[in-house]
């Protein structure tokens, strides 16, 4: 009987200690440790328990759910060895520590010619951290913050850290503080990454040269910010509806020799804004219906726009304190196009008007000596603002473009067709108004 | 309930509410196809806020005109007269009459905007809720200026007084206040910051438009300096439910106070 | 009843009823008669509790006229002058409305019967924009009549209305035994059909007469119409 009693309390042990879980992280790590290099391992749909640390080359595949689930201290998985391809996992659960020397992640990566793709992230300090490590692949990923504004309390969903010509491609961040952050790294690819939701969709130190092709920035505080940074190409990539309190689409700040051209900038608090930046070129970009389109500080010279077209915001260009020197707002004699704000004569037909575009303004004062200003940009009242300021004299030149492009009408002919069928819909209404009475209203009493 | 039911009898076989409606369904989908020409991301967001944009200058005018000429009408057609002498007092027949009013003006404008969710999930991704604060917006914006428009009804004598009144009111909040704050927004500081904050969310179109911007998410507060953080003392839903208060009290009071029972020509 | 005594009201320095005091007894049609601008419609509105007496007290079937109790405007019902209605509802709409106002429900035998009484049922579903001058009138008499007053206060109740269309209002207004009413009337002719008294004002004094004592003293050239 004692033996009997012994047996079944040493069974239930099994129980209450989950030994399955603890024999299946082992397992996992013990598997890929016991990989040959070069090995591919196949995951099952369960959720494997972290942490992982990777020393041999090899391919990591996961099914659609399977979970690589840290234990909240440390890196969830860290890329030791270079030549590692993980793919289709979910990875969650990292050190959420502010106190530790180390920064943690779901992936940290410390070697070269990795591939990182399809992994969802969640639940984690920093998405994915390349930590002087170079040639890697980052693609297909999606990274998830804690949103709601949370900044402290979390790191950024792509870390690159003295970390040079990676391919940055695809990837869709969202919540996280961040949502990449660069320090010295250079010659990197960045390419259709979709960022929202975050404090600066684009966080760029001291690091030159690099691409960012195609990205989407939306609903961050700021869309790119890029301090102390030369020799980056711009291209394609959407600023939209960075929209909050001293938000903007596009940042530069001591950020000298970059080349910006075919974005868009739609929605913005501020679509550009320029602070300490020189000999920076914009071609080409579309700057809409932000607040402000291009805000300048003094301290911002020998920029040089061109062929942008910069339409429908309530203040096209905004210089604060001060004009800046040598900033030109054309290019071998083409201009920009400011739309029906400024209207345009083009009698000889060579799409440059015939007489140059000047904005005088008196906001930047306000906007100088007062935060709040901001609130009221979207207010009818700064219209009668400017009007008095003006009448009184109190306005300044923001800028002179002295080839203004001219602009390309559309054809609103769709429009044209829906507004004569409401024309239509109207009148059949107001003829036919009797039946629809009878219809749905009760004239008396039923007999 | 009869009083809705008879301000709905008669809105609905009159124009005005239809036309009105039109105007707003026009707007509507103009904004709409302007939207759609852009293929952006977060299109949804892009289209309410513009949509709210150009609402804003409608809204308010249309609902001042409704219900300042509703409770006029009541006096030219010495309706209220008939009332007063028996059951109702003044304050008795307004409440009815405002929620009548509420009622009339809401109902087709929600109709409407519920149709405009199906056009919508045609060409956008929807937020469910970023959309419902859109709309309860706008419903509120519309709540306080036909309660506005009541007071101008009660308290003005001929239509051309209405006409004057309700285009007073509209400029007011439309340029002339924020025209004010903006005079004295170089002397705001950190110690007078919360009254400028006070004055800044009494105009219902900024209490509105903060309520819906940060209620869809598009608009953060994110990394606040001192000075905005002490502008923003309270979140902007009680902002606006104080803004609703203040202005459905004032006007309520003030119909009361200085109503005018007959309506001369 | 009506009880009026020492009733003052003035705007600004201008009098407008000086020292007033009438009674109308039970059952009496009293028609109130007087110049334009001699203050009928103040005394009106001062019966109706619509303009706070300067001085005096009013008190209908024994209940004083003032903004604390209510209970006067149980015996009253009022039609005032140029009344217009809801145009866009229709006659019998227009009754349910102001039936349910008052009384919360609408008895729909009641208006049935009110409007047979007004000679208006067979056109209860047509809107009153359609209407006559002298139907809208008789609509007004159906609303007021609805309420079942003891007291029917009239404002120019034939005002602009053809001959035919006002002997129509007229015979139902003398179809009214069980009630009181007080009508303000530049008619002679209206007066001396249906009217039992006459309370003259003028210069702010107002004196009852019965109809032939105005009558008479009319023919003497004191008072004209």
């Amino acid at each position: 009987m004692k033996k009997v009693t012994l047996f079944l309390f040493i069974f239930s042990l099994f129980f209450i200690m989950k030994p399955e879980k603890n024999m299946a992280a082992e397992n996992l790590q013990q598997r890929i440790d016991s990989m040959k290099e070069g090995a591919v391992v196949k995951l099952q749909d369960r959720t494997y328990e972290g942490n992982l640390v990777i020393r041999k080359s090899m391919t990591i595949i996961g099914s659609k759910n399977t979970v690589i689930k840290g234990n909240g201290h440390g890196n969830v998985i860290s890329i030791k060895a270079p030549h590692v391809k993980l793919s289709h996992l979910t990875v969650e659960h990292s050190s959420m520590s502010r106190d530790s020397e180390e920064e943690y992640a779901a992936i940290k990566v410390y070697t070269n010619g990795n591939t990182i793709d399809h992994i969802k992230i969640r639940n984690s300090f920093h998405g994915i951290y390349l930590s002087q490590a170079h040639h890697n692949t980052i693609s297909d990923n999606e990274i998830h913050g804690m949103g709601k504004g949370e900044i402290a309390g979390q790191g950024n969903g792509l870390q690159i850290y003295y970390s040079n010509h990676n391919l940055l491609s695809h990837n869709t961040i969202e919540g996280t503080r961040d949502g990449m952050f660069f320090t010295y790294a250079n010659n990197n690819k960045i390419d259709e990454n979709h960022i929202s939701n975050t404090r600066y969709g684009l966080h760029y130190m001291y690091s030159d040269q690099n691409t960012f092709k195609n990205n989407i920035f939306t609903m961050n505080i700021g869309g790119a910010a890029i301090m102390n940074s030369n020799h980056l190409t711009l291209t394609k990539n959407q600023f939209i509806f960075n929209y909050g309190n001293q938000s903007f689409g596009l940042l530069l700040l001591q950020a000298n020799d970059n080349h910006i051209e075919n974005n868009i900038f739609y929605m913005n608090q501020r679509g550009i804004y320029l602070d300490q930046a020189t000999r920076n070129l914009f071609q080409k970009n579309k700057i809409m219906q932000n607040q402000i389109g291009i805000e300048l500080w003094a301290s911002s010279n020998q920029q040089t726009f061109t062929q942008n077209q910069i339409v429908e915001n309530n203040f096209p260009a905004i210089a604060v304190a001060g004009q800046g020197t040598g900033n030109a707002w054309s290019k071998n004699g083409k201009g920009n196009d400011w739309g029906s704000s400024f209207p345009l004569t083009d009698l000889n037909q060579d799409g440059i008007g015939d007489f140059p575009v000047t904005y005088q303004s008196s906001l930047h004062q306000l906007i100088e000596d007062q935060e709040l200003t901001s609130l009221f940009l979207k207010s009818p009242a700064i219209t009668i603002y400017e009007k008095m300021n003006a009448l009184l004299g109190h306005n300044e030149k923001m800028f002179t473009d002295r080839y203004p492009l001219v602009t390309k009408t559309k054809s609103h002919l769709p429009l044209y067709i829906v507004i004569v069928l409401i024309g239509l819909a109207l009148l059949i209404l107001i003829k036919g108004r009797h039946r629809l009475c009878i219809t749905f209203g009760r004239n008396g009493k039923k007999i | 309930m009869h009083y809705i039911w008879k301000e709905w009898k008669e809105n609905l076989r009159g124009k005005g509410l239809w036309l009105s409606l039109s105007i707003i369904a026009l707007i509507s989908v103009s904004i709409l196809f302007r939207s759609t020409a852009l293929s952006f991301d977060k299109g949804f967001y892009v289209l309410l806020i513009n949509l709210f944009d150009s609402l804003i200058y409608f809204i308010p005018i249309l609902c001042l005109f409704i219900g300042a000429f509703s409770i006029f009408q009541e006096k030219e057609q010495k309706t209220l007269i008939m009332l007063l002498t028996k059951k109702d007092n003044y304050q008795s027949f307004l409440w009815k009459k405002s929620l009548a009013l509420y009622t009339i003006v809401l109902a087709p404008l929600l109709a409407w905007f519920f149709v405009y969710l199906a056009f919508l999930k045609f060409n956008f991704v929807i937020d469910g809720k970023g959309y419902l604060v859109f709309v309860l917006s706008i419903a509120l914006l519309a709540i306080v200026f036909l309660q506005m428009g009541a007071c101008i009804g009660s308290f003005c004598r001929s239509r051309m007084q209405i006409v004057g009144a309700a285009v007073f009111v509209w400029f007011y909040f439309f340029f002339m206040h924020d025209f004010i704050l903006l005079s004295v927004l170089p002397n705001v500081s950190a110690d007078n910051v919360i009254w400028f904050s006070l004055a800044y969310f009494l105009n219902p179109l900024e209490a509105v438009r903060m309520f819906l911007e940060t209620g869809m998410g598009v608009y953060s507060f994110g990394h606040m300096s001192n000075l905005l953080q002490a502008f923003m003392w309270t979140k902007p839903a009680y902002f606006l439910i104080g803004n609703l208060a203040f202005w459905l009290i004032v006007s309520y009071l003030i119909a009361i106070l200085f109503h005018r029972k007959e309506g001369n020509e | 009843m009506i009880s009026v005594k020492n009733l003052n009201q003035s705007f600004g320095k201008k009098i407008v009823l000086d020292d007033v005091n009438i009674e109308i007894e039970p059952f009496e049609i009293c028609a109130l008669v007087g110049r334009n601008g001699a203050g009928k419609s103040t005394f009106i509105n001062s019966l109706l509790g619509l303009l706070p007496a300067h001085e005096g007290t009013i008190s209908i079937n024994g209940c004083p006229v003032n903004a604390k109790t209510q209970e006067w405007k149980k015996s009253i019902a009022y039609l005032p002058e140029k009344f217009m209605l809801y145009p866009l509802l229709t006659g019998y709409e227009n009754m349910k409305f102001f039936a349910e106002a008052i009384f919360k429900k609408a008895d729909e035998s009641r208006i049935e019967s009110v409007l047979r009484s007004v000679r208006l049922w067979d056109d209860r579903n047509e809107p009153i924009k359609k209407y006559s001058k002298g139907m809208l009138q008789r609509l007004g008499l159906a609303v007021t009549l609805y309420q079942d007053a003891k007291i029917l206060i009239l404002d120019e109740p034939t005002s602009g209305i053809d001959p035919i269309g006002r002997v129509e209002i007229l015979e139902v207004l003398k179809s009214l035994h069980d009630k009181t009413i007080l009508l303000s009337s530049h008619h002679l002719d209206e007066i001396k059909q249906i009217c039992t008294h006459v309370a003259y004002l003028n210069e702010g004094k107002m004196t009852k007469y019965t109809v032939a004592e105005f009558l008479a003293a009319q023919n003497l050239g004191g008072t004209g119409s």
